[in-house]
């Protein structure tokens, strides 16, 4: 035996096994036996080193658990699940309103919420112009009403002002309902503002007061204020609503009667009118701000007369307010 | 102990309640082997650990397709090397596993030699023995070494490693023949 297992045997032993004859050469030949006898050593060794790694790597610090867990099952219904967090929820709520009805809770709040409620008054829109009242007197006098101060503007009428004061033991200061930031002027005794100079005089209206109107005010208007309007207050007219001012509401309303010749001429179209709603709700001073005729016009006057309004407000109270009402008048 | 990994897998059916205990059975008795021959073919114990990982939870899915043709090791070693395959074709871990390789010290399997040796000079020709063939084992292709994992440390037979790799057996011969002549050039270096 001179010739030693070539490459190709010797792999086969460990590839596929030993044949026979691979054996008995090897078992004779010594080199032969050698080069197996290392082959397999060194791959034995090098098994059993893959196969102490691994199960050191694998064990030491890791232990993988691979386990096929079935999926949690879900218990009980989603429908129980909720309704129950509504009632959980519900409850809470309810807790909340609760606490929130005793006294020291509501305290409590109220210390640390202080302007829970924001007055927006102060910061509408103020319609000066517009927002005005007026006021009239006289003493039927022939000289027209002299110049002089306007009584202190308070808010309730007792007295009116005259130009020559009343001896009297007990007196009572005059004053008109006016406003309190009323313009003035300074001087000893009362009087119209835009009254002449001269020899003093009430004017030569009526119901007591200064001036040519009436009712116990100052000015050519009528009521208890100053100025041309009506009423009360300052300035020209009755309070018109917007500015702080709120429209009269109407309450109570009567049917305008069809005139008996309007009818037969088969007439039709608006009337409008304009009232001063006073602070009982009362329609006043009803008059034609643009005419129909044939006797409608009196018709719808009659009929606006017996109206009831819910009164304008200003800042929290009632007030004269004057409104515009059209009353249409159709034929069916 | 270290960290405890479960992986749940939701079950489709009832019927998965037993099948899942049969394949919790197949787990005991295969993981080890699978993750050997992962950590042999990567060297990387994470990559090893995941892949393992993946090769049971890919068994799980499939575990209807397995008609039982042939033994349970070798459908698993397919799955394995099938992962090894993807794993080394991954542009994405290409960068890293150069990394690895230049890295700071690849894994010196020459340590995980059995010290029951009769003399320390035994101890050291076994230690260079294994290094030798570790070292031709990282040289190898990813085929040859693949088949020369499965022969010489899994100890699976020629018809075992064709079926697992897909090969013919003759394929598998070949490329067994080529590592083990690397491996001997290797040996007789020293000599």
């Amino acid at each position: 035996m001179n010739t030693h297992l070539s490459a190709l045997q010797i792999s086969e032993c460990f590839i596929d096994g030993t044949e026979p004859f691979v054996e008995q050469h090897a078992r004779e030949c010594d080199d032969c036996r050698a080069e197996l006898a290392l082959l397999e050593d060194s791959l034995s060794r090098f098994r059993g080193a893959v196969g102490r790694w691994s199960s050191h790597v694998d064990g030491a610090e890791y232990q993988v658990v691979f386990r096929s867990t079935p999926a949690r099952q879900v218990s009980g219904s989603w429908r129980l699940a909720g309704v129950s967090s509504l009632a959980a929820h519900a409850m809470l709520l309810a807790a909340v309103f609760v606490l929130g009805t005793f006294h020291p809770v509501q305290n409590l709040v109220k210390q640390h919420f202080t302007d829970l409620v924001i007055d927006l008054r102060p910061y509408l829109a103020e319609n000066k112009q517009h927002s005005g009242g007026g006021g009239g007197g006289g003493a039927r006098q022939v000289l027209d009403a002299s110049k002089g101060k306007l009584p202190k503007p308070e808010p309730r009428h007792f007295t009116p002002p005259r130009v020559d004061p009343v001896e009297a033991k007990l007196q009572m200061p005059p004053s008109i309902f006016a406003p309190p930031d009323v313009p003035n002027l300074q001087a000893n005794n009362f009087g119209d503002p835009l009254g002449k100079l001269g020899i003093p005089s009430n004017g030569t209206g009526l119901g007591g007061g200064i001036g040519s109107g009436a009712e116990g005010g100052v000015g050519p208007g009528h009521g208890v204020g100053a100025g041309p309007g009506s009423d009360a207050g300052f300035g020209g007219g009755a309070y018109t609503a917007g500015g702080g001012v709120s429209a009269p509401h109407l309450l109570f309303k009567v049917e305008p009667e069809y005139s008996e010749e309007a009818r037969k001429a088969k007439w039709q179209g608006t009337v409008l009118l304009s009232v001063i709603v006073d602070e009982m709700g009362r329609p006043n001073h009803v008059r034609v701000l643009r005419s129909l005729g044939l006797g409608l016009d009196q018709k719808a006057m009659d009929a606006v007369s017996q109206w009831r309004f819910k009164p304008g407000q200003k800042d929290g109270k009632a007030v004269p307010v004057i409104a515009t009402i059209e009353v249409n008048f159709r034929l069916l | 102990m270290g960290t405890v990994v479960t992986l749940g897998v939701a079950d489709a059916g009832g019927a998965g309640a037993e099948s899942s205990v049969e394949f919790d059975a197949l787990v005991q008795a295969y993981r080890p082997r699978v993750f050997r021959f992962l950590l042999a073919s990567l060297r990387d114990r994470e990559s090893a650990e995941n892949l393992t990982q993946d090769c049971f939870l890919r068994a799980y899915r499939a575990r209807d397709q397995f008609r039982g043709a042939s033994s349970p090791a070798t459908w698993l070693m397919q799955i394995a090397i099938n992962l090894v395959r993807k794993h080394e074709s991954s542009s994405r871990l290409k960068f890293w596993r150069r990394a690895l390789h230049v890295g700071v010290y690849p894994e010196d399997l020459g340590d995980w030699t059995s010290d029951r040796q009769a003399t320390p000079e035994a101890a050291v020709v076994a230690k260079e023995q294994v290094r030798a063939i570790w070292s031709v084992v990282a040289q190898l292709s990813e085929r040859q070494r693949t088949v020369f994992l499965l022969r010489f440390v899994e100890e699976m037979d020629l018809l075992e490693i064709a079926g697992a790799t897909g090969m013919k057996e003759g394929t598998v011969k070949t490329h067994l023949f080529r590592a083990l002549q690397s491996v001997r050039a290797k040996l007789e270096v020293p000599k």
